[in-house]
């Protein structure tokens, strides 16, 4: 049996790495949508972070807004005007 | 040595998430780009006040029944930075929004996403 202190240590070194690498990917990709879809997955890497940090209730408000509401806001953007960067 | 906590490593992702948005922010072109780097340095402000509250060894801040209140209070997690992240999240929901809307409007006027493009034509 695991310790459970010990787990929310694993995640949180797992959490780390990938919020940093999932930060700095979303912002070198050309194309916008992407890099919504990243920042999405960033999101629910925070999102585990903040349950090993003992509130569980910004676990979840922040796995629904930053994974849904916030790509979604940024897609219709990307849908209103255009999808790559250009030159 | 120092030991490694889920506090420490939450200031260490905290602040690669900051540096990396104020970077962005400033030296990204592409408009929708920026908004990006906004949602990650907010992102990263939030994460610094809950690690903030991180109590080692703590509870869930929910008064169970059967616990008395000295206890918790002893033992919980700092519920006021809880509580500022929970309302800050919400902020930062409605401040993208405006910010799409913004950029759309610009993208309408002027054609382009590129900030540099938009301030010589407004310049001119």
């Amino acid at each position: 049996m695991i310790e459970l202190s010990a787990s929310f240590m694993v995640v949180a070194y797992i959490m780390v790495v990938g919020i940093t690498i999932g930060a700095i990917a979303a912002l070198l990709q050309k194309d916008l949508l992407r890099a919504a879809f990243i920042s999405g997955a960033e999101s629910i890497a925070l999102a585990f972070l903040f349950q090993a940090l003992l509130a569980p209730d910004l676990g979840l408000t922040q796995a629904i807004v930053g994974t849904v509401l916030l790509p979604g806001i940024i897609i219709v953007g990307i849908f209103k005007t255009r999808r790559t960067e250009e030159e | 040595m120092i030991e490694v906590t889920i506090q420490l490593l939450s200031f260490f992702a905290a602040a690669a998430l900051v540096i990396i948005g104020i970077t962005g922010m400033l030296f990204l072109d592409n408009l929708i780009k920026k908004i990006i780097a906004f949602i990650l340095l907010s992102d990263g402000v939030n994460l610094m006040l809950v690690a903030v509250g991180y109590v080692e060894g703590g509870i869930v801040s929910i008064l169970l029944p059967g616990m008395s209140p000295s206890e918790f209070a002893s033992k919980a997690i700092l519920v006021f930075p809880v509580g500022i992240v929970l309302t800050n999240i919400v902020i930062s929901v409605s401040t993208t929004a405006v910010l799409v809307a913004l950029v759309i409007m610009l993208y309408r006027r002027y054609g382009t996403l590129k900030s540099s493009k938009v301030l010589k034509e407004e310049r001119r």
